[in-house]
C-alpha cells in the first residue's frame, strides 16, 4: 500500500537544477536507501518531502492526501539530520519531550514518559538528564532519532545520519536504524553506508544530476548494477 | 585636592545623580526590549520589506551621527514641529532612539547567529516559524545578547551626560555648574567621575547576576515549563 507518492518534482536554485523530474513511491513499511554523488540532489529530494524545501513543480502525497498545512505534514514525517541539530540548551529528555508536549498536547508527565521510553529504545536510558554537549556524536544522533520518533511519524527521513560521526560510532546509530526498520517503520535514508543498504534496505536508488537513474532491490543493485554511472559510483565508493 | 570640599560636592551631586539614574534607567527599560524585539523581528524580515528598510534607516542614522546632534534635533526641531515636550521626556526620548538603534543590531545579530540547523530541527518537528523563534531560537540568542547589551548599558549611562546640553540638570550639568560657580575644577571632576563609575559598576554587577542565571543549564529555554 502506497504511503508516499512524489511525481515529477522539479527544483531549481537560481539557474542550477537540483531536482530534474523525480518520481518516487514508497510503500508503507518500506525502507528505501538513496545514494549518489555529492550535489546530485539527495538532500533536496528528502527535504522536499517534508517541505523544508518547496519544490518548484510536481506533487507529493502522503497517505493519499496532499499536504494541506505544513505543520501537520511535518508532524507526520520525522527527520534526522547529518549534524544532529539537537537543541543545545535542553537535556536529552527535554529534546525528545518538547515536540509531543508542545505540539501533541501531552502533559509533561506523559511527554517525559514517552521520552524516557524512546531514549531507552535507542540505548540511552542513563543519559536523559545530560545536555547534548555532554554526549558523544553517536549518542547525540540517537537522541535526534528518538526526538523524531516521539512525534509518532508515519515516515522517517534520514539525511546522511552517520556522515558526521567518527567511525566507531557509526555502528551504534546504524543498529538503531536497522531495528527501527525491522519494527516496520517506513524510512528513506540518504547514506553511503552500503553495508547498511545491503542489510536493511528493501530498495536502493541511485541519484545523479537531479534524477533517479537507477532503482533496484539490494541484491540486483550490487550484483547487476542497472546503469553504467552506478557501476562507476560503486567502484569508487566500495574502493574497487 | 580638598577632601572636605569634595565631600560637600558629593552631597550636592547626589540629587542630580538621581536624575541621571532616572533618565538612563527609564531609557534603558524602554530601549532594551524595544531594540531587541525590533532586532529579532528584523532578522526575520527580508531586506526589501518596508519595515526592514525603516529599521535599517533608523540604525544607519543613529550610528552615523553623534549623539549630540541627535539630542539637538529633539531640542530644536521637535518644538518647531509644534511638539511641546517636557525636557525629561525629550531627554529620555533621545536616549531611547539612540540606544535602541544599537540594540536593534545586537538583537538582529544574535538571532542570525543561531545555526540554521536549529530552525530546521524545530520546523521539521512541526513547529511553525513563530513558535520556533520563541521556543528555540530566542532562548539561544538571548544568551548571546547579554554581553553586548551590558556594554550598551554603560554606553547609555555615559551618553546621558550629553543631555546637559539641553539644560537638563543631570549629573554632568550639575557638576559643570558647581565647578564654574566656585572655579574649582579638579575636585568636582573627580567626584563626578567616581559617581558615574559607581553607578555603571553597580549596574554591571546586577547584569552579571542576570547573565549567570541565563547561561546556567536550561537557562531561558522554555522558562517555567521545564523548571524542576
Ligand atoms: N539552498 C540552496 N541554494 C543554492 N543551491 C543549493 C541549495 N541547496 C542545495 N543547492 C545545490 O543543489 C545541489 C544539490 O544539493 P543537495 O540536494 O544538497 O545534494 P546532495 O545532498 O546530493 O549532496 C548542489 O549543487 C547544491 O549546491
Ligand atoms: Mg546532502
Amino acid at each position: 500500500m502506497t504511503l508516499l507518492a512524489a511525481n515529477n518534482l522539479f527544483k531549481r536554485f537560481g539557474s542550477f537544477t537540483a531536482l530534474d523530474g523525480v518520481d518516487l513511491d514508497l510503500d508503507r513499511g518500506e525502507r528505501l536507501v538513496i545514494c549518489g554523488p555529492s550535489g546530485s540532489g539527495k538532500s533536496t529530494l528528502i527535504r522536499c518531502i517534508n517541505r523544508l524545501e518547496e519544490p518548484d513543480s510536481g506533487t507529493i502525497t502522503i497517505e493519499g492526501l496532499p499536504a494541506t498545512d505544513l505543520q501537520s505534514l511535518r508532524r507526520r514525517v520525522g527527520m534526522v539530520f547529518q549534524q544532529f541539530n539537537l537543541f543545545p540548551n535542553l537535556t536529552a529528555r527535554e529534546n525528545v519531550a518538547i515536540g509531543p508536549r508542545k505540539l501533541l498536547g501531552l502533559s509533561r508527565a506523559e511527554a517525559d514518559a514517552r521520552a524516557e521510553a524512546l531514549l531507552d529504545r535507542v540505548q540511552l536510558a542513563g543519559h536523559a538528564d545530560k545536555l547534548p554537549s555532554r554526549l558523544s556524536g553517536g549518542q547525540q544522533q540517537r537522541v535526534a532519532i528518538a526526538r523524531a520518533l516521539a512525534m509518532e511519524p508515519v515516515l522517517m527521513l534520514f539525511d546522511e545520519p552517520t556522515s558526521a560521526l567518527d567511525p566507531e560510532m557509526i555502528r551504534e546509530v546504524l543498529d538503531v536504524m536497522v531495528e527501527l526498520g525491522e519494527g516496520g517503520m517506513s524510512m528513506i535514508v540518504v547514506t553511503h553506508e552500503m553495508g547498511f543498504a545491503r542489510r536493511a534496505a528493501d530498495r536502493i536508488c541511485f541519484m545523479d544530476q537531479g534524477r533517479i537513474v537507477a532503482m533496484a532491490p539490494p541484491q540486483q543493485f550490487f550484483e547487476a548494477p542497472p546503469h553504467p554511472r552506478l557501476v562507476r559510483f560503486l567502484e569508487n565508493i566500495l574502493g574497487h | 585636592m580638598d577632601p572636605f570640599y569634595m565631600a560637600q560636592v558629593l552631597v550636592r551631586l547626589l540629587p542630580p545623580l538621581g536624575l541621571t539614574m532616572l533618565l538612563s534607567l527609564t531609557a534603558l527599560v524602554i530601549a532594551t526590549p524595544l531594540g531587541l524585539v525590533l532586532g529579532a523581528w528584523r532578522a526575520e524580515l527580508s531586506d526589501q520589506q518596508p519595515a526592514a528598510r525603516l529599521i535599517d534607516t533608523w540604525v544607519l542614522i543613529v550610528r552615523g551621527t553623534p549623539i549630540l546632534i541627535q539630542i539637538f534635533v529633539f531640542y530644536f526641531i521637535l518644538p518647531k514641529l509644534g511638539l511641546q515636550t517636557p525636557l525629561f521626556v525629550m531627554g529620555v526620548g533621545a536616549l531611547v532612539l539612540n540606544s535602541a538603534g544599537y540594540q536593534i543590531e545586537i538583537g538582529r545579530a544574535a538571532v542570525q547567529s543561531v545555526a540554521k540547523g536549529q530552525w530546521e530541527a524545530a520546523l521539521a518537528l512541526g513547529f511553525d516559524r513563530r513558535a520556533s523563534l520563541l521556543q528555540f531560537i530566542l532562548p539561544q540568542a538571548a544568551r548571546r545578547m547579554v554581553g553586548p547589551v551590558m556594554n550598551e548599558l554603560s554606553q547609555l549611562i555615559k551618553a546621558s551626560s550629553v543631555l546637559s546640553v539641553i539644560t537638563l540638570f543631570e549629573l554632568h550639568k550639575a557638576a559643570e555648574a558647581i565647578s564654574s560657580a566656585n572655579l574649582r575644577f579638579s575636585e568636582v571632576i573627580v567626584v563626578e567621575g567616581i559617581l558615574y563609575f559607581v553607578f555603571i559598576f553597580g549596574i554591571s554587577l546586577i547584569a552579571r547576576v542576570f547573565e549567570r542565571r541565563l547561561s546556567s543549564a536550561g537557562g531561558l529555554a522554555d522558562a517555567g515549563s521545564f523548571a524542576r
